[in-house]
């Protein structure tokens, strides 16, 4: 099972780091995902590094790389920040890398521009994984996001697309097919987020949106059709052999029960 | 006009413990004389509802607006008890939804608060009504006397007999008493209502009974935590974003936006008028301080809608209040005990004839309605046992 998923950690402080882990160990869970988001940017998200890799080696680990958040003092020593954390990518191979712009992109600095710098590094042989959010044409009238993949792909540093969460099928089948046309040749990695529907999870969703990601009325407002919902996004990630990353909270064996139940339960 | 009442049973305090003993003891006690003895004006104490007589139309639960039961220990009598209270259709399971509001609003895991523990449970009327239900449904021969407003300042045990003086100097007489309040045994009721020796006290003096003694020594320790509630009746076009249609929505803080923000919780109470009322509550002292010493109360309420609206700036479900909602604001003297909790086995005491109930007694019931059902159940039981 743990082979085909993913798993998101969120966390407050290293404490809060160290008792996820260990509840990964103990559940056998080894592909875990790290965020650069909330509360963890900047310090937290690099001392998270440091402390996996010399504490938590048997985990597989991407890091999102946020530009936004890791941005720091000017483009320059923002990208050499980058450049380095990709090498000890290159050279231990022992984390994947997720780039993302981050929530409020930098002018000439979002991820598609480092792409192209990071094209022009002689001797580097890397995979990165960018984002896709299916959602943008149709629900927030953003049409650059399959040009911008088109750019991104053009470098031929991408391993790997990740896709934003939404509720609308119908609409990342159409996005899927297009990647599928426009990448026939080369072997990419695909994700797709996956949320575990909850009344908190709703509520919270309700109280405060997240930026461009879709979730329809019809699922904040009753519960059993987000969990039908959900069932057919677990169908439709297999189907088209996306690697679902659980970004809800999984860390207590009550969760992660009803995480295991998504999963085996589909279509 | 003083007047003498006699009794075969005397309940100070009208919250939902003393209910919920007043009933059972009326359901097995058909016979006796019994009357209930409250400070307020009506029944349910910290879980009563403000029917407002400046506001015509408005009933907001100003204390504890709902309940929830966590059991984990299945204790037998409380599951029936809550299985017969739904049965009987006076609670339903509360569905209404829960916000846990945090700083970076992203999905942490929860941890359970007090309010939120278990299984959480809705009067199917006002919190006050759920209270009155309760006896009524084992008084069927109106065998209770209730007295509201009224005020006990004195205990006296003579020869197998209470004798408790109200402050406006009406006395009643008893052959058993028992207290869900525990004013009259805590040292605060000697600021409260103006007297120097603790009423339980000055009753039974101190070695003539060690259950006495160990608990007047154990309340000691128990301090209240003081809570300010605000009351909002809004304006007659104020709503939600969304179309939410729920009874109840609730808000609750945690601990860094508590700072922040100085409010612990934010229920929304829909009316039967279809307005919305608000109750905020807070048990942050320096707001509680700062109200105490404010010299104008209208700036202190804007100060509040001013927090308030900082606090649900820029999201999808509630709106934003203006300056001219009206608000009242009530004062807790003790709004909920806490440090240390009472042991059970401290709860009667055979020589004296006198009982106790509440949430200051020990158990995962501490400070909640939870912790008044349950003792309120055993102390019927231990009193239905002894006079068997």
């Amino acid at each position: 099972m743990d082979n085909n998923t993913r798993f998101e950690l969120s966390f407050k402080n290293i404490s809060q780091l160290e008792k996820k882990l260990n509840f990964c160990k103990l559940n056998n869970i080894k592909n875990i995902n790290i965020p650069c988001k909330g509360t963890i940017k900047k310090d937290l998200f690099n001392s998270t590094i440091k402390y996996i890799s010399k504490n938590y080696k048997e985990f597989n680990v991407t890091y999102h790389y946020s530009l936004y958040h890791q941005y720091s003092k000017n483009k320059e020593k923002s990208y050499q920040d980058f450049l380095d954390f990709v090498k000890n990518s290159q050279f231990n191979r022992n984390y994947g890398i997720l780039l993302v712009s981050g929530s409020n992109k930098k002018k000439n600095f979002e991820s598609v521009d480092v792409l192209a710098y990071l094209k022009k590094e002689k001797n580097l042989k890397v995979n990165l994984g960018v984002a896709y959010n299916p959602y943008l044409k149709k629900y927030y009238n953003v049409t650059s996001e399959r040009e911008r993949f088109e750019r991104k792909i053009s470098t031929g540093l991408i391993n790997s697309i990740w896709f934003q969460y939404g509720t609308d099928i119908k609409v990342i089948q159409n996005e899927v097919t297009y990647l599928k046309s426009i990448t026939k040749d080369e072997k990419l990695n695909l994700f797709g987020s996956l949320f575990i529907p909850s009344k908190l999870f709703i509520a919270q969703f309700k109280f405060r949106p997240w930026k461009e990601v879709y979730i329809s009325e019809k699922y904040l407002y009753t519960l059993d059709n987000f969990f039908d919902f959900t069932c057919d996004l677990v169908s439709f990630y297999k189907n088209n052999n996306i690697t679902p990353v659980i970004e809800s909270d999984f860390s207590t064996s009550e969760k992660l029960d009803s995480v295991y139940s998504f999963l085996e339960n589909e279509g | 006009m003083k007047s003498d009442f006699t009794y075969d049973l005397l309940i100070i305090g009208g919250g939902i413990s003393a209910c919920v003993f007043a009933s059972r003891y009326l359901k097995n006690n058909i016979t006796k004389k019994v009357a209930l003895i409250e400070t307020g004006r009506g029944l349910g104490g910290r879980s009563s509802t403000r029917i407002s007589k400046r506001f015509k139309g408005w009933e907001l639960n100003h204390g504890s607006p709902n309940f929830n039961i966590s059991n984990s220990k299945n204790n037998l009598i409380l599951k029936s008890y809550i299985d017969e209270l739904l049965e009987n259709k006076y609670i339903e399971i509360d569905d209404s939804e829960i916000f846990f509001l945090n700083e970076d609003s992203n999905f942490e895991t929860i941890i359970k608060s007090q309010f939120s523990c278990g299984v959480n449970y809705l009067s199917l009327d006002s919190m006050s009504e759920l209270s009155k239900k309760i006896i009524e449904s084992n008084d069927l021969k109106g065998k209770i006397d209730f007295f509201f407003e009224t005020l006990i300042v004195d205990l006296k045990f003579n020869d197998k007999e209470w004798i408790i003086t109200s402050k406006n100097g009406n006395k009643f007489k008893s052959k058993y008493l028992i207290s869900s309040t525990n004013l009259l045994l805590h040292k605060r009721s000697l600021k409260i209502l103006n007297i120097n020796q603790i009423p339980l006290r000055k009753a039974i003096p101190i070695n003539y009974d060690k259950k006495i003694d160990l608990l007047l020594n154990s309340l000691e320790e128990q301090t209240f935590i003081p809570r300010l509630t605000f009351l909002i009746y809004t304006n007659e076009n104020y709503s939600y974003k969304d179309f939410y249609s729920k009874r109840l929505r609730y808000f609750y803080l945690n601990n860094n936006l508590e700072k922040k923000y100085r409010f612990e919780r934010i229920i929304f109470q829909l009316q039967d008028n279809n307005k919305l009322g608000i109750v905020v509550h807070s048990k942050n002292i320096e707001l509680i301080n700062s109200y105490l010493n404010s010299k104008d109360e209208e700036v202190f309420k804007q100060n509040i809608i001013t927090n308030f609206n900082k606090l649900f700036e820029d999201n999808s479900v509630v709106n934003q209040l203006t300056f001219d909602e009206k608000i009242s604001i009530m004062k807790w003297r003790a709004s909920q005990p806490s440090g240390i909790a009472i042991p059970l086995s401290l709860q009667f005491s055979k020589k004296y004839r006198i009982g106790f109930c509440g949430d200051w007694f020990k158990g995962e019931g501490f400070g909640r309605i939870e912790g008044s059902i349950l003792s309120a159940l055993i102390l019927e039981k231990k009193i239905k046992d002894l006079i068997k």
